[in-house]
């Protein structure tokens, strides 16, 4: 049960470096972690039906919990970031709406390949 | 001939060309670490190219771009702002948590246990000599220990005022500083595409963020006016309009330069955090602690006023005292009693211990809005525990989001537009993605925890 929860907690904390520096490819290079953390939590889940609690686990979720509050509040406040930048370059190519919008960006020609 | 010589006209110019990119890049890399500087970008411009009128084409220095958006200056100050605010909260409630710690085996809590125990020996031996000047000394304890954790918030109170005004000098010299910045662009419009004087202003602007809120306008003579709380103006180009810090009341009040309070407006950075503690917390704190030495006092004479003393003479002077028009917690005293005055018989029995009996009741009691002495200061002492580490969090929490919007910061500066909108839609997505799964993550670990006592 431990070891499922420290690999959740790994993969968590490593989401919260790679955001506090975000760029798109680190981002999703979290991804896979991401998923494996959720299985793990799962495989705790099934287990906890099965057997009584690792003493000290409620704390562990605990300390968990708070990680991941401070990695939600890093995406909202990336995510607010750039709905701001987009804001601010909408209004520089194509102005503002009848309702006082920002435009949406307008970067006529961009083509972007990647792979 | 012609042809050779424009040849070399146009390559020993573009040399010098390329010999002042160089200067630029030496000039970036030796700005490295500046605070406040930002990468200088050389600029190209063609030279017409018309031989028949002997114009022989080439390159040019154009103009050096900045790679500086004030957009990203602004985020980052507004973190700056906030970890400034945190900061200072977290080290000035971590001096009051020790004042209140409830395993001290000599503090508050322990010396009303240790009161109350007094009284329970004396009820053993009611006119035992050594149990009565036993409930004197374990008074005088407790009388002490209020007094001392009064005194501890009154120094911190006085630290915050003093640390007010060190604040308040250090805004004064900033926004000094960006003035005389400001008269250097305006006297010399080629002054504000000087990278010196551009890293010495955000320079400046970062700092200043740290210490109260401020709003940034850059004019169009490249000045940029600065206003406290987006009301009230700091800075407007050349002119510095000072604030002063005062203290009415015990309260602090910040004054503008015309002398009109704006303590209001000032709600974050190290300025909003010490307004806060010394106009909110610490008074909250003081006036809990107040109730408990009032009360308690109370509580105790009344109680020994129903009771006579070893001679069966009803009480005369009350054990405890304290100056109801000031701070009941810091005047808080045990009166000049000796230990035959000690009222530890009921009335009706002298030279019994009905009256001790009835005083330790009074621990157990309910006493202050439901709960006992005890837990109505073990309660004051969780709240501060509290206090204590919401700061803490909160200064780790915007530690992190100042990382992140200086990262930001370093990542958008000087891109293309093109570039940028690409970028921008990769970010939508990623954030998207991450922010579904870590909200999947976060309801398994909230069923987890409901399934798991945490301890």
């Amino acid at each position: 049960m431990r070891s499922n929860l420290n690999l959740a907690r790994t993969r968590i904390g490593q989401l919260r470096g790679a955001l506090l520096s975000p760029s798109p490819e680190e981002i999703e290079r979290c991804l896979p972690g991401l998923v494996e953390a959720a299985a793990c939590l799962g495989l705790i889940q099934q287990q906890l039906g099965l057997e009584a609690p690792d003493p000290g686990l409620g704390r562990e979720l605990n300390a968990l919990k708070n990680d991941l509050t401070a990695v939600n509040k890093l995406i909202e406040h990336g995510a607010e970031f750039y709905r701001g930048w987009a804001k601010l370059l909408g209004s520089a190519t194509s102005g503002y709406t009848p309702t006082g919008d920002a435009a949406p960006i307008s970067a006529a020609g961009t083509m972007s390949i990647r792979g | 001939m012609g042809g050779i010589s424009s040849a070399l006209l146009n390559a020993g110019n573009a040399l010098g060309v390329f010999g002042q990119t160089f200067n630029v890049v030496e000039n970036n890399i030796s700005n490295a670490n500046t605070p406040g500087y930002a990468d200088q970008n050389p600029s190209f411009d063609p030279l017409p190219f018309q031989p028949e009128q002997g114009l022989v084409g080439g390159v040019a220095a154009g103009p050096l771009i900045s790679s500086r958006d004030e957009y990203l200056e602004q985020a980052v100050r507004t973190q700056q702002s906030l970890l400034g605010s945190a900061t200072q909260s977290a080290g000035d409630l971590g001096q009051i948590q020790p004042l209140f710690d409830l395993t001290s085996t000599s503090g508050v809590s322990s010396s009303i246990d240790n009161f109350f125990n007094s009284f329970s020996q004396l009820s053993v031996n009611p006119n035992d000599a050594v149990s009565r000047q036993s409930v004197i000394t374990a008074a005088s304890q407790v009388a002490q220990g209020l007094q001392n954790t009064a005194a501890g918030i009154a120094q911190v109170s006085t630290n915050i005022t003093s640390q007010t005004t060190s604040v308040v000098t250090q805004i004064n010299q900033l926004a000094s500083q960006i003035a005389g910045l400001n008269q250097s662009y305006q006297s010399n419009s080629a002054a504000t595409s000087d990278a010196g004087l551009d890293a010495q202003m955000h320079s400046a602007l970062e700092n200043l963020s740290q210490l109260t809120d401020i709003s940034v306008i850059k004019d169009s003579t490249g000045a940029y006016n600065v206003t406290i709380g987006g009301q009230t103006p700091l800075v407007l180009g050349s002119t510095q309009f000072a604030i002063s810090a005062g203290n009415t009341s015990n309260q602090t009040t910040i004054l503008d330069s015309q002398g009109n309070d704006i303590t209001s407006q000032i709600s974050q950075g190290q300025l909003g955090a010490l307004i806060a503690e010394k106009n909110t917390t610490l008074p909250g704190y003081m006036t809990s602690l107040n109730t408990l030495a009032q009360s308690f006092a109370d509580a105790v004479n009344g109680q020994l006023s129903q009771g006579v003393d070893e001679n069966g003479n009803a009480p005369t002077t009350p054990l405890f005292s304290y100056d109801q028009a000031s701070d009941a917690a810091s005047t808080i005293t045990v009166n000049n009693l000796t230990p035959d005055q000690i009222a530890a018989a009921s009335a009706g029995a002298p030279g019994g211990n009905g009256n001790a009996v009835a005083m330790t009741q009074l621990a157990t009691s309910p006493q202050i809005n439901g709960f006992t002495f005890t837990e109505y200061y073990g309660n004051l002492g969780s709240q501060i525990g509290n206090d204590v580490a919401g700061a803490t969090a909160d200064q780790q929490q915007a530690q992190d989001q100042l990382s992140q919007a200086q990262a930001e910061r370093t990542q958008v500066s000087g891109v293309s537009l093109n570039d940028e909108a690409a970028k921008l839609l990769q970010y939508q997505q990623a954030y998207q993605a991450v922010g579904k799964l870590v909200g999947v993550i976060s309801d398994l670990t909230t069923t987890l925890m409901d399934m798991v006592p945490v301890t």
